[in-house]
């Protein structure tokens, strides 16, 4: 059974989502943007409206979403600005490995203070020597009687300096590989926590990306998520839950770039007929068109595998490869589009070309999204 | 208290429309549909209201069956529970069999408050509020910009404070005996947005359907049958000429542009 068609209800959460976009983010995009300052004031309003957490189970009162349903809100906010975008969904990638992994006590003392108010949570995987070689990872973890000692840096955290809370991993014993990886939760306020200087990016400067240091903080060992050890295999699980997120979020930078060079073309005349009657420009709408779509497909497959319980890997790593390429050709494109006040900042398909580009970096690089293929494909 | 709000579905005006065949409708296929803005301003005054106050607010719509994703959005918003007239006799119904149509269904709740948009975006014709307010034998104040009720409480209250709109800028402060029928004008508030949990919690809410015979009338009394008014003819007017462009630096195209509007459109 094949089924394209959206249901009512995620008809209505598509509509939510594009109008908050239209009303609180279109309008300060540009300046979040420009001075790089964080858009707490958004946040706190998509909280209202339940725009993030989507992870969160409704049982311990989230909004009740399926992945799909949260695929098709992602699109929305990212269309909007896709640093913003980052930062509402960053709680989604720290809190999920509490979800997967977390006991009920866990999921109730660190899941339920994010449906109460608009707290922020980071997901602290990357190190400065450790980025697509996770296992390569230097922060240590050593257990000492009640609690277990964390020390080391994570590096390019988003909402670092905003959370509350964060999903840490580290090592057990370097020599142990990925087995030796534990994820744990960590209170911001905890002593021997400090964050580092906020990154000056290139795009997506509406989210807060620093540095955090871990100094001899004492963890109690109640946070241990899953055993000792099980840290990667949360971190993957985690990764392939977030992807088609990720993914879909290229797809609204994409739809964004198209939409405004659609409209362009069709407004800008040379040699006495509006550009978009050119065969050359035409060319490069279609197959902007015809990406778009099919990275809209690719996000919506490995979502409705999550929600089956079917195994998404492969599909994930598709979609997030696909789409974040993507991404960058047609903001490309765009640019192009508008030729020379495309590249001026007056025009918003800049921004959208610096944004997209980090989507092929973060959560697995788009080299690391072909190797997951390739395991897949050649077990 | 028990509040009514009368809710529209509407076509989305950025759809591209086209008249039927008979150029005496829009055609619906490939349309989308929003809720009137004027009615989703009436849902806002009436669920802040019950904020305040408790109480009930229940949806109330006449239209086809594709309206209840409209209504579903209205209880998305907060509303309890709602009621649709969804009856295909009741199609090319005029405003007047509309509005008894509303009272019937009205007068069997026995509401505290009865609010309306002040128009719908497609029809512009501000009558379905008034004719109700007169069906149901209340008083009735239009255009509403502020509305207070005068003793808060759980007890019914008897009176509000209501601010009107008036022609070229002016505002009128008046008091109203309730129960009443008001409508709303935009910008009375801010509308909310439906949370996430409360759109996928709306489904669970109620909606009965009514149909002609629970209303008391016969099909002869509504749809074209029963209308005083027929619409003959939808159509785009003509093109008016077009707008001048005036060619110059700016001190000579102000220059220009001042004499015209003086001694060509005689504006100034």
């Amino acid at each position: 059974m094949i089924d394209f068609s959206l249901s009512e209800e995620q008809l209505a959460l598509q509509e939510v989502a594009r109008k908050f976009v239209r009303n609180e983010i279109l309008p300060k995009a540009a300046h979040h943007d420009e001075t790089a300052e964080f858009p707490k004031a958004v946040i706190e309003k998509a909280f209202e409206i339940g725009l993030i957490n989507a992870c969160i189970p409704a049982s311990l009162g989230g909004p009740g979403l399926s992945t799909l349903d949260t695929v098709i809100t992602s699109e929305e906010l990212a269309a909007g600005c896709m640093g913003m975008a980052t930062s509402l969904m960053a709680n989604d990638l720290a809190l999920y490995p509490i979800v997967v992994a977390g006991t009920d006590e866990q999921k109730k003392a660190f899941l339920t203070p994010f449906t109460k108010a608009p707290l922020l949570a980071s997901f602290c995987l990357t190190e400065p020597q450790a980025g697509s070689d996770v296992a390569g990872m230097t922060t240590t973890l050593k257990k000492e009687g009640n609690h277990y000692l964390l020390n080391g840096q994570k590096m390019f955290i988003t909402n670092a300096s905003y959370a509350s809370q964060f999903t840490v991993y580290a090592t057990l014993d370097k020599n142990l590989g990925h087995k030796g990886i534990c994820a744990i939760v960590v209170d911001a306020k905890s002593s021997g926590v400090s964050i580092g200087k906020k990154e000056n990016k290139m795009g997506q400067r509406a989210s807060n990306t620093a540095a955090v240091h871990f100094d001899h903080v004492k963890v109690p060992k109640e946070n241990l998520l899953g055993q000792e050890g099980e840290g990667f295999k949360i971190a993957m699980k985690t990764l392939d839950h977030s992807r088609p997120l990720v993914a879909i979020s290229a797809v609204g930078v994409a739809r964004a770039a198209y939409e405004h060079a659609l409209g362009y073309s069709k407004e800008r005349t040379q040699f006495g007929k509006p550009i978009s009657s050119f065969q050359a420009i035409q060319f490069m709408l279609s197959e902007m068109a015809m990406s778009i779509e099919a990275g809209r497909l690719l996000c919506h497959k490995a979502a409705w595998q999550l929600d089956h319980g079917i195994r998404p890997t492969l599909v994930a790593s598709y979609a997030k490869a696909f789409s974040a390429d993507m991404a960058m050709k047609v903001t490309t494109d765009a640019v192009q589009i508008f030729g020379g006040y495309g590249y001026s900042k007056e025009y918003p398909v800049e921004k959208l070309m610096r944004d997209a580009k980090l989507i092929q970096i973060y959560e697995g690089t788009s080299q690391i999204q072909r190797l997951v293929i390739a395991k897949e494909i050649l077990r | 208290m028990k509040i009514v709000v009368c809710l529209k579905e509407v076509p989305d005006t950025e759809t591209h429309f086209r008249l039927n065949s008979s150029q005496t409708a829009i055609d619906r296929e490939g349309i989308v549909f929003k809720m009137n803005p004027f009615d989703e301003c009436a849902i806002e005054e009436a669920l802040q209201l019950k904020s305040k106050q408790g109480g009930e607010v229940i949806l109330l719509t006449l239209g086809p069956e594709s309206a209840k994703q409209t209504i579903r959005k209205g209880l998305a918003m907060g509303a309890d529970r709602a009621l649709h007239i969804n009856d295909p006799a009741f199609e090319n119904s005029d405003n007047l069999v509309i509005a008894k149509a509303l009272a019937q269904a009205i007068q069997k709740l026995g509401a505290d408050l009865i609010l309306t948009g002040v128009q719908s975006e497609d029809g512009l014709n501000m009558q379905t509020g008034i004719m109700l307010a007169e069906f149901l034998g209340l008083p009735h104040a239009s255009i509403l910009t502020k509305f207070e009720l005068l003793e808060e409480g759980p007890k019914t209250n008897k009176k509000a404070k209501v601010q009107r709109e008036l022609e070229g800028g002016f505002l009128e402060e008046c008091e109203l005996d309730l129960p009443a029928v008001i409508t709303v004008q935009t910008g009375m508030n801010i509308p909310r947005y439906p949370t996430l949990p409360n759109i996928m919690k709306a489904r669970t809410k109620e909606i009965k359907d009514l149909k002609l015979s629970d209303l008391g009338l016969t099909a002869e009394q509504v749809g074209l049958k029963g209308s005083a008014i027929k619409v003959l003819k939808l159509f785009v007017p003509e093109k008016g000429k077009g707008a001048e462009m005036i060619p110059g630096d700016e001190a000579s195209a102000t220059k220009t542009l001042m004499k015209k509007l003086k001694e060509e459109a005689k504006v100034l």
